[in-house]
């Protein structure tokens, strides 16, 4: 565009020259006339803008870290006229690591411009349109184009193996303690308590409560697992978090293919305000992922550890494992 | 920053263009290949059959578009095809060409000359009708059409560029607009057109050919419409030239005429003199191609002084006529009279010459001022200031009678008895003059001044001041006796004849005093010959040059009768030696200063005029070119400002802005300019008007919008005006104005609760809005405000 704007210039300074040095009135029309045209040429750019929006796409929503995540840029328009030299300026940055990046790019209607970006560490690489903007016939003003909404992609750690899954298992049947079972049912273990409103019938143990002259009601007890919590510290270098984040990972999938739903809980950071977020299956795994990649990591902070954990509602005896980047701590260790 | 490749997309491939990008292009290119032919043909005045023009350049147009739209093999055979055609045209019908080719170049030779004033006009030397010249001419302009159209239908169907397209069909306009030019209207503006849609389109044309055709269909229309509208708002009938573009002009011939001073003749890498001073000038003025006079009007001096009226600026003298040419003394007739001791170099020669003494620092251009001052010793001198942005740079240009003496100069030397030269980078000098000198007041030099006088007097009478060159005493012989046998007969009006009138009383003993005769006698006898060739010859600025071997002086009196200053000055000069008056050629500027004492002298101003010598005087200016009458060259104007400069003669033409000793013709008279100047073009006030307007748009905007919204917070509906006072919050908050919880809170149950909100909550909302949309307002920098409130109507 500054090359088209001094090409202008050239031209004004030939028209004014040429308004010097020729007397007659074609000198002074032409001047007048090069002086409106951008006028016309702003106009006539207009209705290439009408309903123009960007939009950019994740190629997929996650990636392993060490690829490339990709992005499509797509330009759309409701009009039939072309918009001139759509550009874009993109910004890039992984909201866990701060890392960031950005680059220029020509936008086409036609067609889904992709952007590549480098995948080096683990988070959530968010790429948002700073500016996009079209210009004028005569590339002379730049017109805005809307923007849309930020892609963005998870950087999953790649899949680890657990260095020793025995001692993990060693003591899963610890703290194991009984819990009325929803709905009731038959059971051995059982409870006697007094009979609430909403008690079904068929719960009300009849020859304890002729005896007593009160309702009493059978309640089925069973055998409840200890919660089991998993807690990381939220804060090192990219390189430590990626490795932090393999092992929790890998924690995770672990405890669901052993079907025990966990809890995942780490501070925050800045507030040291423990973030807690139930797992128990890969999309919840995911879904708390994002929300950790969301949240920036310092250098440095406070680890969980210093603090209190957040213990599940309703839950009998915890566990809780402590995951760093060497492995796990806690369990049956 | 990362950038990637430029135009991913960027369809450069030579494809097969498109039915609408065929339509589009077939329009361009009937556009710029009839306008450029069009406009060509109309700037040589070549006529041609505009009808048989149209259509042959509409089906060449269409034949080579859907060429265009073959595969590339059978497009070249399709355009070799034309080209052949063509080629077979001019093959079989070679006659007709021909005769086009005649009456094309006749056309263009004379268009040229006329443009250019130059003699070689031609015409055709076969005498056939007119029909034929213009069927041939037609005929011929079509076959180039032929041509040029496959160059253009390849730069504007097949691959658009605006730049090829461009350099094929601007060499047929600039070519008559450098001399001055311009083409019909009508195809110029056709040809204008189509440069202009091919500009606009070029840049979406690299991208998306298919878009710039739809483009083209909208820029075409809107163009024409802007080209039309421009030419209904700036009537050709009422053009004015600005005066900014006439005063750049002069600034570039000025600044042109200082870059060759300083390059070629100064200091300057490519100098050989002395930057344009001192011993630069030469005092020569060249009679014998002295033709009619041209004109630029460009500034070559700038004058500020506390003098009004009509000012002579004396250049230089020449003393010596010859071989139609004016020339200055030799430099040892001076004898010892201007030497300085302290200058350097060999003292003055004398062993050929008579001895003249030194006239000790007096300079004879000071002699008038010098006895005028000393017999009014209380008058008031004016100051004068000369910038030089365009004369002759060798001297310094400065009104009679100056004070200021040859010790009291800084950036300035007098050269002898003749000019004042200029010193090295020197180009405003200041003088101070004595205004009002009047040679019969009977002001008398004192002192040594005096004898400085009486030395140079002798000089001067001994002097080729008063030698005649033997070509011209048979001419001059014959003005004597017409004098002499019949004098009021050969001046106008007769006896009553005002020189002649003072001839008589000058001969019943007008003047008492010795001094006042020989001092009134040669004015007297100035006015008689002033008169005389007034009489005699005709006040022409556009005479021919002298014919060769003719005398300059002779070939005026006695054959052509006609002539401007240069004529009448060198007539008037020798005519006066011949008859015993000291007189010597003067040339200059003559200016008329404003009231406001600042004056721009144009070249036009260039004059030349005769300075008489008066005994115990010094040399006195008379005014002899007819066109001057009435002007006094030794009266430089008042001291006491005028509304009115001094009436002038009628304006002429001038000569060229050549920096030399030949002057011209009268300057503009600035009073008759100022009663010419063109009323007030009421389509100026368009521009105040539109800017107020602009200007009252923006507080119209925010009113607007101001109203819109509260209008929006009062409605019936108080949901709707919560859910209007959030939506106003949330356009704040890009601007930093921040949504109160409690605000958004109520606009959620506005919008999904099934409850109506109260009167109290809407004004809670509302009232937020405003408090924030104040807070916002206060809160942003000017630009920001000024976008927010005028723009958006947010606050």
């Amino acid at each position: 565009m500054i090359s088209r704007r001094i090409l202008y210039a050239v031209l004004v300074a030939a028209a004014v020259l040429f308004q010097i040095l020729f007397r007659f009135y074609l000198s002074t029309f032409i001047l007048v006339f090069i002086l409106v045209l951008p006028v016309l040429s702003l106009l006539l750019a207009l209705p290439g803008l009408a309903g123009s929006r960007l939009e950019i796409r994740p190629a997929s929503p996650s990636v392993v870290r060490g690829e490339s995540a990709q992005f499509h840029i797509s330009l759309h328009t409701a009009s039939p006229f072309p918009l001139i030299r759509p550009r874009v300026r993109l910004r890039w940055t992984n909201q866990l690591t701060g890392e960031e990046g950005q680059a220029l790019l020509f936008a086409s209607p036609t067609k889904e411009v992709p952007l590549t970006v480098p995948a080096d560490h683990c988070g959530r690489l968010v790429c948002r349109a700073e500016r996009a903007w079209s210009c004028d016939l005569l590339g002379l003003f730049p017109l805005p184009v809307g923007r849309g909404i930020d892609g963005a992609v998870l950087v999953l750690p790649p899949a680890l193996e657990l260095d020793d899954t025995q001692e993990l298992t060693g003591g899963q049947n610890d703290g194991v303690v009984l819990r009325p079972r929803p709905g009731g049912g038959p059971g051995e273990d059982y409870d006697l308590r007094e009979y609430r409103a909403g008690d079904p019938l068929r719960s009300v143990h009849w020859k304890l409560s002729s005896k007593l002259d009160e309702l009493v009601v059978r309640e089925t007890l069973e055998p409840q697992q200890a919660a089991i919590v998993v807690t990381y510290d939220h804060f090192g270098s990219p390189e430590v978090l990626d490795r932090t984040f393999a092992q929790l990972c890998a924690l995770s999938r672990w405890l669901l293919e052993q079907e025990r739903p966990h809890h995942i809980q780490w501070a925050a950071p800045l507030t040291s305000m423990v973030e807690d977020r139930s797992v128990d299956g890969e999309h919840a795994l995911l879904a708390c992922l994002e929300l950790a990649f969301s949240t920036p990591a310092p250098q440095e902070g406070r680890s969980i550890l210093d603090g209190t954990l957040l213990l599940p509602a309703g839950s009998g005896k915890v566990r809780h494992l402590h995951v760093t980047p060497e492995g796990v701590e806690g369990g049956g260790r | 920053m990362k950038r990637h490749p430029k135009h991913p997309l960027k369809p450069r491939a030579s494809r097969r263009p498109r039915p609408l990008e065929l339509f589009t292009g077939c329009l361009l290119l009937f556009l710029l290949l009839t306008g450029t032919l069009w406009s060509f043909s109309s700037a040589v005045q070549q006529p041609l059959h505009p009808l048989l023009l149209l259509i042959g350049c509409a089906l060449l147009s269409v034949l080579l578009t859907l060429i265009c739209a073959l595969p590339t093999r059978w497009m070249l055979v399709g355009m070799a095809a034309v080209l052949g055609a063509a080629g077979f045209t001019v093959w079989r019908l070679f006659p007709i060409m021909q005769l086009g080719e005649i009456t094309y170049r006749c056309s263009v030779v004379n268009t040229v000359c006329t443009s250019l004033e130059l003699d070689g006009f031609i015409h055709p030397i076969a005498q056939l009708p007119t029909g034929v010249w213009v069927r041939s001419a037609t005929l011929l302009t079509l076959v180039v059409a032929a041509v040029l159209g496959v160059l253009l239908a390849l730069a504007v169907v097949r691959r658009p560029s605006f730049s090829v397209s461009f350099l094929l069909t601007s060499p047929f306009v600039l070519a008559p607009l450098c001399i001055s030019v311009t083409p019909a209207w009508l195809p110029l503006m056709g040809l204008i057109l189509g440069w202009t849609v091919m500009g606009l389109g070029s840049l979406v044309r690299r991208q998306d050919r298919a878009g710039a055709a739809k483009l083209t269909l909208l820029s075409l229309p809107a163009a024409a419409l802007l080209l039309f509208l421009l030419g209904l708002a700036m009537p050709q009938d009422s053009y004015q030239r600005p005066q900014w573009a006439d005063d750049a002009l002069d600034s570039i011939n000025n600044w042109v005429t200082h870059l060759d001073v300083t390059l070629f003749h100064g200091k300057g890498p490519f100098g050989f003199g002395s930057g344009g001073s001192f011993a630069d000038a030469d005092g020569k003025v060249e009679l014998s191609n002295a033709g009619p006079l041209n004109f630029s009007g460009r500034t070559v001096l700038e004058v500020d002084t506390d003098l009004r009226g009509r000012i002579y600026l004396r250049g230089f003298s020449s003393a010596v006529y010859e071989d139609g040419s004016w020339n200055p003394l030799p430099e040892d007739r001076y004898s010892w009279m201007f030497w300085d001791e302290t200058q350097e170099g060999e003292p003055p020669s004398f062993t050929d010459s008579v001895f003249y003494p030194s006239l000790e620092g007096f300079q004879p251009l000071n002699f008038p001022a010098l006895a005028d001052r000393d017999m009014f010793p209380n008058k008031d001198y004016a100051k004068v200031t000369v910038r030089n942005v365009g004369a002759d740079p060798g001297y310094v240009y400065v009104p009679y009678h100056i004070l200021s003496q040859p010790d009291e100069l800084s950036g300035a030397k007098f050269v002898n008895d003749s000019y004042l030269a200029r010193g090295d980078d020197v180009w405003t000098h200041t003088v101070y003059v004595q205004p009002n000198c009047d040679p019969l007041s009977g002001a008398e030099l004192p002192g040594e001044a005096s004898q400085a006088e009486s030395t140079y007097a002798n000089f001067v009478y001994d002097s080729s001041y008063m030698a005649v060159y033997e070509d011209v005493v048979d001419a001059l012989d014959a003005v004597i006796e017409d004098l002499v046998t019949d004098m009021p007969g050969h001046l106008p009006g007769g006896a009553e004849n005002p020189a002649y009138q003072a001839y008589l009383e000058l001969l019943q003993g007008g003047a008492e005093r010795e001094t006042d005769i020989t001092r009134t006698y040669p004015m007297v006898m100035a006015g008689i010959v002033a008169a005389y060739l007034d009489g005699l010859a005709e006040y022409n600025p556009d005479t021919p040059a002298t014919p060769e071997g003719e005398d300059f002086v002779s070939y005026f009196l006695t054959e052509s009768h006609e002539g401007y200053c240069m004529h009448f000055a060198s007539a008037a000069t020798l005519i006066l030696r011949h008859i015993g008056i000291p007189a010597r050629y003067v040339t200059g500027y003559v200016a008329d200063v404003p009231a406001s004492g600042h004056v721009n002298v144009p070249d036009s101003a260039a004059h030349a005029w005769v300075e008489i010598y008066l005994d115990g005087y010094g040399w006195e200016p008379v005014e002899v070119t007819p066109a001057y009458a009435g002007s006094n060259p030794g009266q430089s104007g008042t001291v006491e400002p005028t509304p009115t400069p001094t009436a002038a003669p009628t304006p002429t033409a001038t000569q060229a802005p050549q920096a030399s000793a030949r002057p011209s013709a009268a300057p503009d008279n600035p009073q008759e300019e100022g009663e010419e100047a063109a009323p007030l073009d009421l389509r100026f006030l368009l521009i105040p008007l539109a800017a107020v307007l602009v200007l009252l748009a923006f507080p119209v905007r925010r009113s607007v919008g101001r109203s819109r919204r509260e209008k929006k917070f009062r409605q019936e509906n108080t949901n709707r005006a919560v859910i209007a006072a959030y939506l106003h919050l949330k356009k704040l908050e890009r601007w930093g104005g921040q949504m109160p919880d409690e605000v958004a809170e109520l606009a959620k149950k506005a919008k999904f609760s099934p409850h109506t909100l109260t009167e109290e909550e809407r004004t809670t909302v509302v009232e937020a809005a405003r408090t924030i949309s104040a807070q916002v307002d206060k809160a942003l920098p000017w630009y920001k405000r000024f976008c927010c409130r005028y723009i958006l109507g947010l606050c």
